[in-house]
């Protein structure tokens, strides 16, 4: 090795030698957070083996205090930098690095400071029993950017749940890292941050007195052996020591000669010993950690920061913000209030729509009524009296003839057609008089009106059913609701329909019957407009079925109501309701 | 039922009805007229005969209540049923006011119609008397009246006698000129004639 380096050195001389010269020496840069006599003292051995091991070659020692390293152009003369990996970041060279070695624990006291990285908290003997306890108190450190001294504890608190600057204050008493002890001791902070080996220098010192401190450590949880088991009490892990790092004047050959020789076994026990330089991925993703955690508290102030800067741009932001929102509800208010508006003049329309097409219509059904009243009626009359004639003569002459209770049948049916139409003209003329009605079985209405409607059913084939309870009774103009009935099944049995049931069961205040078809059902314009007269689908209807069947069940008190079958299937769904106590009961 | 000679007119317009109805009432015995309009009828038929209008309402030309009007200016004694296929509250009142016997509404029964006849006629007999018996009382001279008014007030003879200044028999022929006239028997029932004229 020496023979490759003597090589290289005389095969290209000037190559490295030129800008330093024989006489400039390598610029040896070494942090030094316990002050520039401790270093130089520390290192003194050292850089004389350096020169010896590497004859014609000069090394000037070159402390540097942590505070002063972090400046900008403090490490432009630099050769070579001694220092922590970790650090090396902050420190920012801005120029290329190589790593040579890293210090392993040698056993010498002055170096076991660079030896392991760790950070121990202290608390007087009386103190806070666990790191918890340390919420809210004032809390000694070394400098914001000191990895043992700060940053490490930073984590370990941060573990506990503490949060710098919330949860505790830290007070930086800057270098020699030895300091926050002294201030801890001195009453002005209740713990004390400080790197590994500060407590035990300064009790072997006999600085620390007869004062007893106590190491807080997270429970549960060992200092592990990142570097080998600590030379000193710490609450952290430790972490590899310093390296030494070559920078970009140094020349290949001479790095990678002084890389090797620091491997050698040293010829003296006092001189510091080397390993490979450690990789620093751990101890970057804990020093990313640390990052975040301080980087946060940055975060904040940097918003801090802004606020006070430009709080009356923020403040008129925020102030017109407020009134684009206000604007906007307000708008959004007047829209819902005209919406509504709309909304009830669109019923009122629809309302008054209905009301004229009923009215208009209902007008002419009226005098429609009235003359239809009178031409049947006169038919019926003559019909009536014939009847009676022929009973009467009947009766004189062969009083158990057999065709006595036949004329006597219509005779009665005669009657019945007058009671339908007197009924038809009662509703046609809307009065409040409302007929009185007897008081009957529904079952055996809805058979009966079965019965009449059985025949043209029969003729279209279609079915007709009907589940009504037996106990169903309704006090209704019989012939009235009939009519009704006769109504809605003809409307069934003529629309196409296959089965007609009617079903009734008790409701309420009376009766609730429905009249179910699986014909064609209603068209949307009719479930709008129900009871409208001379609307029909048939060549040969006059549309007033439903608008008779609506008049009388309003007379009798009740409700007809057109719908869509329940079970979304094609097909009509008419309802009537009838209270059991129906007209004129009251 | 005795009719006498009392008849039943049926007015209609429609002409199976008007058949229909006295093809009814001439089965039950009631003798029948019929009319296929109001005027033919009132143009036609004895007005002051004992009788029974069925008179419908409805009819072109003279309709009942014309009908009804006319015989009612002529008083005539004819009792009017109304038989109508539609009736209002309205047309009830105007009917019974212009003095109908009663108001029926088409079809009706025979039940419901035979006792309303017979109602009718009776007062149309009733009426045909009184109208005979004013005809009678309006034919007796002026001193025939004035001495038959002074018996029905309750005087004697001898009173009216001295009232009128006549002697007690000059009284007394006039009184029996008077009843042979008015067709009364006796005493009572000239008082009751004289009553019922009276109340006419």
């Amino acid at each position: 090795m020496a023979l490759g380096l003597a090589l290289y050195l005389a095969g290209i001389p000037a190559g490295w030698a030129v800008p330093a010269g024989p006489a400039a020496a390598w610029r040896v840069g070494i942090l030094a957070p316990r002050g520039p006599e401790k270093a130089l003292q520390a290192w003194g051995d050292w850089r004389d083996w350096l020169e010896t091991r590497f004859p014609g070659e000069r090394f000037d020692l070159v402390p540097l205090m942590p505070d002063e390293a972090l400046r900008r152009g403090a490490l432009d003369h630099l050769d070579f930098l001694l220092a922590n990996p970790l650090q090396f970041g902050a420190l920012d060279p801005g120029r290329s690095v190589r790593w040579l070695a890293t210090l392993r624990p040698s056993g010498r006291r002055d170096l076991r400071f660079l030896e392991q990285i760790g950070s121990a908290i202290w608390v007087r003997e009386t103190g806070p029993a666990s790191l918890a306890q340390l919420r809210g108190m004032r809390i000694g450190a070394v400098d914001p950017q000191a990895l043992g001294g700060y940053l490490l504890g930073v984590e370990l608190l941060d573990r506990a749940g503490l949060e710098p600057g919330q949860d505790y204050v830290p007070v930086f008493s800057g270098f020699p890292a030895e300091r926050p002890l002294l201030q801890l001791l001195a009453g002005h902070v209740d713990a004390a941050i400080v790197p590994l080996c500060q407590y035990e220098a300064l009790r072997e010192a006999g600085r620390l007195g007869d004062v007893a401190l106590r190491l807080l450590r997270p429970e549960g949880e060992q200092a592990g052996p990142d570097a080998g088991a600590p030379a000193c009490a710490a609450s952290t892990r430790t972490l590899p020591g310093w390296s030494l790092a070559a920078l970009d004047t140094v020349p290949d050959a001479l790095a990678t000669a002084l890389g090797r020789a620091l491997l050698e076994t040293p010829p003296s026990a006092d001189l510091p010993r080397w390993s490979l330089p450690v990789s620093a991925a751990d101890v970057e993703q804990r020093l990313r950690r640390i990052d975040y955690v301080s980087g946060r508290r940055d975060f904040w102030a940097q918003v801090r920061r802004l606020l006070a800067h430009y709080w009356p741009w923020l403040a008129g932001l925020a102030a017109f913000a407020a009134w684009l929102l206000g604007n906007s509800l307000w708008l959004a208010r007047v829209a819902r209030q005209q919406r509504l508006r709309l909304r009830r003049a669109h019923e009122q329309l629809h309302t008054y729509e209905q009301a004229l097409a009923r009215a208009d219509r209902v007008a002419s059904l009226e005098e429609m009524a009235a003359g239809i009243a009178h031409e049947v009626k006169q038919p019926l009359s003559a019909i009536l009296q014939y009847a009676e004639a022929m009973a009467y003569r009947l009766k004189a002459e062969t009083p158990d003839s057999a065709l006595l209770p036949v004329v006597q049948r219509i005779r009665d049916e005669v009657l019945r057609c007058d009671c339908a139409i007197a009924n038809l003209r009662g509703w046609a003329k809307p009065g409040p008089s409302a007929p009185v009605g007897e008081r009957r079985a529904l079952g055996a209405l809805v058979d009966q009106v079965i019965g009449m409607v059985r025949l043209q059913a029969d003729r279209l084939g279609v079915r007709i059913e009907s589940s009504v309870p037996a106990a169903l009774a309704a006090r209704l103009v019989s012939s009235a609701f009939e009519l009704v009935l006769v109504n809605v099944l003809n409307n069934a049995v003529q629309s196409g329909a296959g089965l007609v049931t009617v079903r009734a069961c008790p409701s309420p205040d009376g009766a609730h019957i429905e009249i179910v078809d699986d014909g064609p059902g209603f068209e949307e314009a009719h479930l709008r407009f129900p009871f409208v007269p001379f609307r029909t689908t048939r060549q040969d209807g006059l549309g007033l079925g439903l608008l008779i069947a609506q008049r009388i069940m309003l007379s009798l008190r009740g409700q007809i109501r057109l719908d869509r079958r329940a079970d979304g299937g094609p097909g009509a769904l008419v309802v009537l309701d009838v209270p059991l106590e129906s007209a004129g009961s009251d | 039922m005795n009719t006498n000679d009392a008849l039943i007119h049926v007015v209609d317009d429609d002409a199976s009805v008007r058949h229909a109805c006295r093809y009814m009432l001439e089965t039950v015995g009631l003798d029948c007229r019929d009319w296929p309009d109001g005027r033919v009828f009132l143009e036609q038929a004895d007005l002051y005969a004992a009788g029974v209008v069925l008179l419908d309402m409805r009819m072109p030309h003279w309709d009942g209540r014309a009908v009804q009007a006319h015989l009612g200016r002529l008083g005539s004694p004819l009792s009017i049923i109304i038989l109508t296929g539609h009736a209002d509250v309205p047309m009830v009142t105007d009917a019974f006011r212009g003095g109908a016997v009663d108001f029926l509404e088409k079809p009706v029964l025979l039940e419901t119609l035979l006792p309303a006849i017979e109602r009718a006629l009776a007062r149309s007999e009733q009426a045909c008397r009184l109208r005979r018996l004013q005809g009678l009382y309006h034919a007796l001279s002026p001193r025939e009246r004035a001495v038959i008014q002074g018996v029905r007030t309750g005087m004697t003879n001898r009173e009216i006698a001295d009232a009128q200044g006549v002697s007690v028999r000059y009284v007394e022929v006039q009184r029996a000129q008077a009843m042979e006239k008015l067709g009364a028997a006796h005493m009572a029932d000239l008082i009751r004639i004289l009553t019922e004229i009276g109340d006419a």
